[in-house]
């Protein structure tokens, strides 16, 4: 015990350091007790009081996040959390992203007449919130499967949020089902990565000892836990939950699961490659990269259901994203933020379009759009260029996101010289233009099409209209000045 | 060490086979129970030799605190699903279009 003594202090004196660096997440930690006393005491009589409460919260927390780039690639409790400017900048994306996320809830007519409140809704946002934040810090595989739990707890229960009706159950089973498989291969990869490292901590010495180890196991290792990774970017083989969680979810919480755990899987893996650069990440995440784009963009082109065809088309989001992954180097992690960014903004976008028009048109199908640019057009120019800049068409971000992935993909090519990365470049040009196809489907009902007598209500949707035209300007702008986003890389 | 490792290989197969092959959910879910004890039987076994003191043993306790939640979630959906469906056969239950 006498010996004990000093450590003791010592550890405490480490993690009252660290307490500072993690204010963010325990305030978002405050956030979330708060709203749920709000939701018990004040909930019935001021409706509005729990997504205020959340909006304040979050963009305070949001504010805080950004004055901790001064502290940028610092390693804290003993190892736990990294804080890397690539973590920083995605908790900055989380933060702004939920910030739609809840202002589009406020007028989403599931969530607003759900009969059982809608308080723990905006709770379970700030929890998933701090379980994103940490999954974007997490450096030790206990952090890792922690944060990737706490996020996959509260989709699930967002999932399935609104009990009353049928389809929203069902999606809810598939994604939880699927789900726990995942994070049960993953934990049986992490309890073999334990076995072949002798530790759990994420840095060189991890890398060094996994380098040292049997190739064979430590390739079984890896895929098991790339599982749980995989499962958040909807990569190749776990992508099966995607179409059908997408079809029955409720529109706000569709947009939340379409874009931040796909970001915070990617920031995840990108620390684990890190951490195990001996494994031959190039090779496989191409391959991965290829099979998962082309898979995903091929299927979209026959569907008709708006929110079946952009969970496709969000696959085929996550294999361009795996081929910045694959060139694994400065460049690629750069082109992997700026596109994921633009594609956060853009579904979300996308997401609060098709949920404005679902309240009017009760429907989800294309064709049910016919002549409707007409009649509403603010929106519907709005919803043109969100898609354009889905698919890459230059005025807006997702121009100069597909180009940075593809030259970060290049530079990789000229570096190791791979055929497999001029296969993986011909596959996305090829499934860029696959893309434009059923895009493009929507844009033609909108504007080309004659309409078939729907009788558009006078409801005013302000507030959704404002998020609508915010998330386009935002798209345009950051596709004219990349460099807005960029810069924070270079310090 | 090798005897725990080839119990847990095999706890996680039967897991996996049972996951894949159930049509009940609640089978499913005790399938994935399964696969959970495999890696947390591998973590503690692996605990042992570890140079710091028990990373291996407090792993799985978390594991398993885990394990919970998701299980009760997971209950709790079934629940509301078997409201809906009368049914809890995973492959009957498809509204949605393939």
């Amino acid at each position: 015990m006498k010996e004990l003594l000093p450590h003791i202090e010592k550890g405490v004196q480490e993690v009252l350091g660290s307490l500072g660096l993690f204010l963010p997440e325990l305030l978002l930690g405050g956030l979330f007790l708060v709203l749920i006393l709000n939701d018990l005491v004040l909930g019935k009589r001021y409706k509005n009081s729990s997504p205020l409460i959340a909006f304040l919260g979050i963009l305070l927390i949001t504010g805080l996040t950004l004055t901790q780039f001064e502290h940028a690639d610092t390693v804290f409790f003993g190892g736990m959390l990294h804080l890397t400017t690539f973590a920083l900048l995605l908790k900055v994306l989380f933060g702004v992203g939920m910030l739609f996320v809840i202002a589009f809830s406020v007028r989403d007519f599931p969530i607003r007449h759900n009969e059982k409140g809608w308080g723990e809704f905006f709770s379970l946002l700030a929890a998933v919130l701090l379980g994103l934040n940490l999954m974007a810090m997490a450096g030790n595989l206990l952090m890792v499967l922690l944060s990737i739990e706490m996020v996959s707890i509260c989709s699930y229960i967002l999932v399935g949020y609104t009990t009353r009706e049928r389809l929203p159950a069902e999606s809810a089973m598939k994604y939880v089902l699927f789900g726990a498989v995942c994070s049960a291969v993953m934990l049986y990869g992490i309890s073999l990565l334990y076995g072949l490292t002798g530790s759990l901590q994420l840095n060189g010495d991890f890398a060094a000892r996994l380098a040292d180890a049997d190739t064979l196991a430590v390739g079984l290792a890896v895929f098991a836990t790339l599982a749980g990774f995989g499962f958040k970017l909807s990569m190749f083989p776990l992508h099966f939950w995607v179409p059908d969680v997408y079809e029955g979810s409720t529109n706000s919480v569709l947009a939340f699961l379409s874009t931040l755990p796909k970001a915070a899987g990617a920031g995840i893996l990108i620390q684990f490659m890190h951490a195990s650069y001996g494994f031959d990440w190039a090779v496989w995440l191409a391959v991965l990269s290829i099979i998962t784009m082309t898979l995903g963009n091929f299927q979209a082109l026959w569907q008709d259901n708006l929110k079946r065809m952009l969970g496709y088309s969000s696959i085929g989001h996550s294999g361009f994203l795996l081929m910045g992954l694959a060139a694994f180097s400065q460049t690629g992690e750069k082109a992997v933020f700026y596109y994921l960014v633009i594609y956060t903004l853009a579904n979300i976008g996308a997401f609060v379009i098709i949920g404005l028009l679902a309240s009017i048109l009760h429907s989800e199908n294309v064709n049910s759009y016919k002549g409707l640019g007409f009649k509403m057009p603010v929106v519907s120019v709005c919803f043109v260029i969100l898609l354009m800049s889905l698919i890459g068409i230059p005025p807006a971000g997702g121009f100069v996101a597909k180009f940075l992935v593809f030259s970060a993909a290049y530079e990789a090519f000229t570096v190791n010289g791979s055929a497999l990365f001029i296969l993986m470049l011909i596959a996305g040009a090829v499934n860029t233009v696959v893309a434009l196809f059923y895009y493009l489907k929507i844009p033609l009902q909108l504007f080309l099409r004659k309409s078939e007598g729907i009788v558009v209500m006078a409801r005013q949707h302000l507030l959704l209209k404002a998020v609508i035209v915010t998330l386009t300007a935002l798209t345009i702008f950051l596709g004219i000045f990349p460099e807005v986003v960029m810069r924070y890389f270079e310090g | 060490m090798s005897h725990f490792l080839i119990v847990g290989a095999a706890l996680f197969s039967i897991g996996l086979y049972t996951v894949f092959s159930r049509k009940n959910a609640i089978l499913v879910l005790i399938g994935i129970e399964f696969m959970l004890n495999a890696a947390i039987l591998n973590l503690v076994a692996f605990g042992r030799y570890d140079r710091i003191d028990n990373e291996g043993q407090v792993f799985a306790i978390f594991a398993i605190v885990l394990a919970a939640a998701t299980v009760a979630v997971a209950l709790a959906i079934i629940i509301n699903v078997y409201k809906q469906y009368k049914t809890i056969d995973p492959d009957k239950i498809k509204d949605m279009k393939y």
